[in-house]
């Protein structure tokens, strides 16, 4: 076991403690005179409660001390952030952090952060990985102070997916959500007044103005009797849960509407001729681990979670990813689905242009096996990346094995997309591709299907 | 009528603190001023919601004194989103 610390992937702004990352656990520092609290807030049935659920993420206390508290916690497989997540996994996740809020209010406690980054994905499961992120609560007090974030970083970037077409990554550019102001602004008039928007967005906007003077100090001197405080928080919280709803259950209208356009180019028993190559290198090789590049809707990604593998699948297809992520979740395989596109993938943003990893970065020398299934004369021919190129970059993800369809220049597909550009790319061939391979991988297996497609297995050199 | 001169003086005393005391925000998470002016406000309506349909449901429901002055908001509103 490492125990290198990747210094540049620390957390920083909160001030009870900081978070930095081994190879396989993130440790978490607490500051002595947040260790009470922290204390209190592991050891209480709460959190026993959301640790045996899986809600959580499970924690070990390494030291306490007069310094403060030192905290390990497990690793999950891979970070993903919210830029990367389809519309029904931003609702998981605001679930999720309402759920443990409401249960929150009701022992005491108060979230006092609610930002999707405190969520992560273990398999298709969101999990709550900021166990700083209770504190005791007022018991007289009716304001819950980060309602404002969700309202910003959950329930905004929803609704301006689903009003203005905002896409969910470009809230990678926001550091904290949206504010009400900016996406007021972009509203067309009359949809200021469309009762979804007319709360969360306009009103909030136009109060703005008059808010100045009004502190957050002053909410929260606000006091009622315990039991007003108590079902005034549960009221905002059921209330929010009603909001997020109903915006992303548009999106997924809306993007099951075009699901029609991702059909397959295969006969049924070309079908069966790759499933059955797939399903056998995964019975042969058992990858614990799979990569599943251009997974449209993750026949295969499928195949290698009920092998035994732990699978990340990316497609730049919201609407294909939101169905894999559904189906997996309902039956809780070990798929993460993600919306990337691998020839552009998640940069590095925040402080430094560090404080959220790239994509190539996590994922890099993680995985047994990767699939570029009928992905790499999209990489060719759409995004005109050599092929050497894409031989270095499956190297740079696979430790073992990649599998990958060679889709011949003869194809309806790779003509298609081919555009009249026959001297660039019209005389490639399986040879062209093997050689390329050739310096980073070995050919194991070469699999020819009838229709002109080649499957390989090589091996990472 | 009792209770619009509560709600009334709620309003009242809310403005006047938010008018009158100046202080810097205290919080981690930038709690927003619009959205927490919302939020104050939106509490304050809940509070009424729930006071006014205690009473309401108390013109209904025989109960001793003691009983109606104990309160038991969560159930109130359980089945105010109920109603809803």
């Amino acid at each position: 076991m490492s125990s290198a610390v990747h210094e540049t992937f620390s957390t920083f702004r909160d001030p009870a403690g900081q978070l930095s990352l081994t190879d396989d656990h993130a440790v978490r520092i607490v500051r002595r005179d947040y260790a009470d609290t922290a204390r209190e807030f592991i050891v209480s049935p709460l959190y026993s409660r959301w640790a045996a659920r899986g809600d959580i993420v499970g924690t070990e206390i390494l030291s306490d001390d007069a310094h403060g508290m030192r905290l390990r916690h497990p690793r999950l497989f891979l970070a993903s952030y919210p830029w990367e997540w389809t519309s029904q996994q931003w609702l998981a996740a605001a679930e999720l952090t309402l759920q443990l809020s409401d249960e929150a209010i009701q022992d005491g406690w108060l979230l006092k952060d609610a930002t999707p980054l405190n969520i992560l994905f273990d398999g298709a499961k969101p999990v709550f990985v900021d166990v700083l992120s209770f504190e005791r609560r007022d018991p007289a007090n009716p304001i819950w102070l980060a309602q404002g974030q969700f309202v910003r970083s959950f329930l905004l970037p929803l609704i301006a997916h689903q009003y203005l077409g905002w896409p969910l990554g470009a809230s990678m550019l926001a550091r904290d959500g949206y504010e009400p102001q900016e996406i007021y602004r972009a509203l067309p008039f009359l949809y200021r007044f469309h009762p979804r928007l007319l709360w969360p967005v306009t009103m909030p906007a136009l109060l703005e103005k008059r808010a100045d003077q009004a502190s957050a100090n002053q909410a929260r001197k606000l006091q009622r009797s315990p039991e007003m405080a108590t079902a005034v928080l549960r009221h905002g919280v059921r209330s929010l849960r009603h909001q997020v709803r109903r915006a992303a259950a548009a999106n997924e209208e809306s993007t099951w509407a075009h699901y029609n356009q991702t059909a397959a180019h295969y006969t049924a028993g070309e079908v069966e001729q790759k499933r059955s190559f797939i399903g056998r290198l995964l019975r042969e090789r058992r990858p614990a681990t799979v990569l599943d590049i251009g997974c449209n809707t993750g026949t295969y990604s499928r195949m290698a979670a009920e092998a035994g593998a732990k699978v990340i699948s990316l497609d730049s297809d919201a609407a294909a990813v939101g169905r894999l992520w559904q189906e997996s979740a309902q039956r809780k395989a070990d798929i993460l689905p993600l919306v990337g596109n691998i020839a552009r993938p998640t940069p590095s943003v925040g402080w430094n242009n560090a404080e959220s990893a790239s994509l190539l970065d996590r994922l890099e020398n993680k995985f047994d096996l990767v699939l570029m299934l009928a992905v790499v004369h999209h990489l060719l021919l759409s995004d005109q990346v050599p092929l050497d190129r894409i031989s270095t970059l499956a190297r740079r993800l696979t430790k073992k094995w990649l599998a990958l369809e060679w889709v011949p220049a003869s194809d309806p597909m790779f003509q298609k997309m081919l555009r009249g550009r026959d001297n660039l790319y019209g005389h490639l061939n399986e040879q062209h591709l093997v050689d390329a391979f050739s310096r980073e991988f070995e050919t194991l297996e070469r699999h020819e299907l009838t229709n002109g497609r080649v499957m390989f297995l090589f091996q990472a050199r | 009528m009792r209770f619009a001169v509560r709600v009334a003086f709620a309003v009242f005393l809310f403005s006047a603190l938010t008018l009158s005391l100046e202080q810097a925000a205290y919080a981690y998470v930038d709690p927003g001023s619009g959205l927490l002016l919302m939020q104050t406000i939106g509490s304050m309506f809940a509070c009424a919601a729930i006071y006014f349909r205690r009473n309401i449901l108390g013109l209904f429901q025989k109960s001793s004194p003691q009983e109606e002055a104990e309160f038991a908001p969560a159930e109130k509103a359980r089945s105010k989103a109920a109603a809803e």
